[in-house]
């Protein structure tokens, strides 16, 4: 496919689809450079869909781990127009210093994206970050500062504010009040997306670098439940299933209801059931987001059954005149008393447009054009220099409140939190642990 | 479990902890052994509860092992289960004292650090305590065999054992402390943090003590005596990777100090707790001295080391009170301070008027404990580094290896801290590294 015809091609989506428009309009040339930090699963399918919506150059990649590394680099050489091989690095530092990316996605494990976030808005990129922002609270509001310090425009990964089926469900149904007066919404995940099993810890593969990898975060030994992409079960490295999935459905609560930050918040829960694995996060939590006159409630469970098999990872919305159901494969809207009028929609793939998703590995088919949406509305907000709809503070806010749940759990009692001052209220055990310790030698970022 | 007879022990335990305790009380009550459990077990009256406590072995438990030993016990979240020494009379020794702590007989006895590690895949973490030419190879395996280690001074024989130690420490994940618990100290502490925060001015000189023997080391064999039998004192297990040499009782009764084979001479026994300090103080933990102006005596006594950042590191043997002195020398006055001071010695008084400010304020930002041994425990927890961590030691004792190969080769050297070799000197580069003795190899 050469660039004209590929260029229609997207044109033609974006028409059908998107009302972000055509980025052969909205994105003239020169080709943006990008560079990407973190080579793993989620960083190949965004970098591949950034190929799919506007004219970019891949010019830098970085990762800890070389093969990784090396496979990212020839894939994006056979999938980028110019054919070039992008440069490759193990230090996210050094890519940086050649201050010659205009773009740059952050796709570590979330240990590393404070730090790497922040060098690279100081580079003068803006940037793409994946959910959860930070590990910590403190670091979230060192990435919020350093965006706006250097007016850069920060993208964080929650793309259920980019999926067609559920912006409609947020227009048709809450917006325009179907669901009268909402009071509660009850956010859940039922994946059984706990390792099961203990494998020993070993020396780690040549190809990575464990001390590297391990940066700012406790030094455990290696294990392959680690890496690739087992992180998410370790404490040392995020925040937990709620770190990694409530933060979607609380997000995606909070823009479709217009919500803020909790008054309060409180957890409990823990490693109740499958206490047989080396992964050390809760399979067993709730959590309670206090917002007023409303309640968002979470619930997850790494074990056991789904109450709704269609809905294993979503949000109800319960409104006086009727329930909302929503998650990654569609919605389900059922009226109080009148079945007849219940609504079901399914999500849309675009598999005709983009006829290479069908056979990419790794690739959430299912969640390929709500990335696409969400790289168009960074590159729109790029070039009016305005804010993304999941500006860094938005995802600063999900990503805190998430925390906050952990923190609650751990010290077994509610957090009341000042928005103003970005401190829990009354709580210096609590804000102590706002901060997570740094491993020497690498320093925590400071809010300027 | 299956006795190994391969020269390295295996590096992935076959039971990992969980699995060995489950195991062991499925045999307890296959036994149906009427065990009485000890309140203690179960973390009643405020104790840990047995399956949340660090367990430890203890390896070379000598004079110093012993302190470290006793220094240890009394916390409350770790237990003693085994101890390893070539000697049988200080097997049997520090076996008395960990069975006299917990009032039990459980501890258990090995003669070699290999079967130690084969066995015990219950150790969460090992004290190393033997002398100076097994630490970093006891080390190396115990970190490899998935144990944390605190190991006693000099972390290394040679410059390129401290990097093997740093390697496997990062590869493996394990947490690694060396004995140099002024480190971890109030009064040193507060000199450190003076020249830190810039009290003293622009620091210009360091001063470090080096203990008062020779720098110039002893190649000679000592009068051959027939070996003990193997059991009693297994000679070939002592000497691990060191040159072969007839057994005479004087060394392992600790006369090994001051043979080249055995020791990193009087730079390296007191060195390895100052430079340290100083390295600390200066803000070159992460580097080593570049410049070592050869002195004409048999001690190094006088001997100037540069560092990149041009600050001075002066060795002195006299004019200390105590063991392990060191002086920190700024535009703006001085601090010295040693084991035998009561306080620091500053050069005006109203420097001391913020000893509690300048120690609480590197408390709470380092968020350490003013206990070395709390420090390694509490790492091991956290899995952050420790303070004396293999990076800071493997920086501090090249700048030790490097000070003795100057004295060794009577001469000027310079030293490549990045590199770790000495620019355009085969000579001193092939001093970086010693033969080590099959199988005991890195």
């Amino acid at each position: 496919m050469n660039r004209r015809s590929f260029l229609r091609q997207i044109g033609a989506a974006g028409v059908a689809l998107s009302t972000a428009g055509t980025f052969a309009a909205d994105f003239p040339t020169p080709r943006k450079r990008v560079g990407l930090i973190g080579c793993g699963w989620y960083g190949k399918c965004d970098l591949w869909r950034l190929l799919q919506v506007a004219p970019v150059e891949i010019v830098s990649l970085c990762d800890v781990d070389r093969r990784m590394l090396e496979e990212a680099a020839e894939m994006a050489a056979a999938r980028q127009t110019s054919k070039k091989r992008p440069r490759t690095y193990s230090d996210y530092r050094e890519m940086l210093q050649e201050k010659d990316l205009d773009l740059v996605l952050v796709e570590t494990p979330d240990h590393w994206h404070a730090l790497t976030m922040i060098e690279a808005v100081k580079s003068g990129a803006d940037v793409f970050v994946q959910k959860p922002i930070s590990v910590d609270v403190l670091e979230g509001q060192a990435m919020l500062a350093a965006a706006r310090q250097h007016r850069r425009v920060v993208q964080v990964g929650t793309q259920r504010r980019s999926t067609p089926h559920l912006i409609e469900a947020r227009d048709d149904l809450i917006r325009s009040g179907k669901l009268g007066k909402i009071g509660l919404v009850e956010i859940y995940c039922y994946y059984h997306m706990r390792a099961g099993e203990n494998a020993p810890d070993i020396t780690p593969p040549d190809s990575l670098d464990w001390e590297f990898y391990t940066g700012p975060a406790p030094l455990r030994p290696f294990n392959r439940l680690i890496h690739p992409r087992g992180w998410r079960g370790f404490t040392e490295y995020g925040n937990g299933i709620v770190g990694d999935m409530c933060i979607h459905m609380l997000d995606m609560a909070r823009w479709m209801l217009g919500l803020g930050w909790p008054k309060s918040v409180s957890s409990s829960g823990g490693i109740l059931v499958a206490k047989n694995t080396r992964t050390n996060i809760s399979d067993t939590q709730t959590a309670t987001f206090d917002y007023g006159d409303l309640q968002v409630v979470w619930q997850h469970r790494t074990w056991g059954d789904a109450p709704d098999p269609r809905y294993p990872w979503g949000a109800t919305f319960y409104g006086e005149k009727g329930t909302l159901k929503a998650g990654v494969f569609g919605y389900d809207f059922a009226p109080r008393g009148d079945a007849k009028s219940a609504v079901h929609r399914e999500v849309v793939y675009e598999l005709e447009q983009y006829p290479e998703d069908k056979d990419e590995k790794g690739l959430e088919k299912h969640v390929a054009p709500a990335i696409r949406r969400h790289l168009r509305d960074w590159l729109t907000a790029i070039e009016k220099r305005s804010r993304p709809v999941a500006d860094i503070e938005e995802g600063y806010i999900s990503t805190a409140t998430c925390i906050l749940a952990n923190l609650s759990m751990r010290l077994g009692r509610s957090l009341n939190w000042d928005a103003t001052a970005g401190r829990v209220i009354g709580d210096s055990e609590a804000n102590a642990l706002l901060l997570r310790p740094y491993r020497a030698p690498w320093a925590h970022p400071a809010a300027i | 479990m299956k006795f190994t007879t391969s020269a390295e022990p295996g590096a992935a335990a076959p039971l990992n902890r969980r699995q060995f305790l489950r195991r062991s009380a499925l045999a307890a009550s296959a036994l149906a052994a009427p065990w009485i459990v000890p309140g203690r077990a179960l973390g009643l009256n405020g104790a840990t509860p047995a399956s949340e406590r660090i367990v430890l072995g203890g390896i070379g438990l000598g004079p110093r092992g012993t302190h470290d030993l006793r220094w240890m016990l009394p916390e409350k979240d770790i237990q003693f289960v085994a101890v390893c020494d070539a000697q049988a009379s200080r097997r049997a020794a520090a076996k008395s004292l960990v069975d006299q702590h917990y009032d039990n007989r459980d501890c258990a006895t090995f003669r070699d650090l290999r079967e130690l590690l084969a066995q015990r895949a219950d150790l969460d973490a090992v004290l190393i305590a033997t002398g100076d030419r097994w630490h970093a190879l006891a080390s190396i395996w115990a970190m490899r065999a998935g144990k944390d280690v605190y190991s006693e001074k000099p972390s290394s024989m040679t410059i390129t054992e401290g990097r093997a130690v740093l390697e496997t420490a990062r590869r493996y994940g394990r947490v690694y402390q060396t004995g140099t618990q002024r480190l971890s100290e109030d009064h040193f502490t507060f000199a450190n943090e003076l020249a830190r925060t810039g009290r003293l001015g622009k620091i210009f000189a360091v001063r470090a003590h080096i203990a008062s023997d020779l720098a110039q080391m002893s190649h000679a064999w000592l009068a051959p005596e027939p070996e003990p039998g193997r059991d009693e004192v297994d000679w070939d297990e002592w000497l691990g990777p060191c040159p072969w040499r007839p057994y005479n009782n004087i060394y392992i009764r600790g006369g090994w100090r001051g043979y080249y084979d055995f020791h990193t001479s009087c730079i390296g026994e007191w060195g390895a707790h100052t430079f340290a300090q100083c390295q600390a103080a200066i803000g070159a933990g992460d580097t080593s001295g570049i410049q070592y102006k050869y002195v004409n005596n048999a001690t190094g006594d006088g001997m100037v080391i540069t560092f990149a950042n041009g600050i001075r590191m002066v060795l002195q043997r006299e004019g200390w009170h105590g063991t392990c002195g060191v002086k920190f020398e700024g535009t703006e006055g001085w601090v010295s301070v040693a084991d035998g001071y009561r306080l620091p010695e500053v050069s005006s008084p109203v420097l001391l008027q913020d000893y509690s400010r300048l120690v609480k304020d590197y408390l709470a930002r380092s968020q350490r404990p003013m206990s070395h041994v709390r420090d390694f425990f509490d790492c091991i927890r956290s899995r952050r580094l420790p303070v004396a961590s293999a990076e800071v030691m493997h920086h501090s004792m090249s700048t030790v290896h490097a000070a003795n190969i100057c004295m060794w080769l009577k001469r000027d050297l310079r030293y490549d801290p990045a590199e770790e070799r000495f620019p355009d000197d085969p000579e001193a580069n092939r001093l970086r590294a010693r033969g080590m003795r099959a199988p005991w190899v890195i």
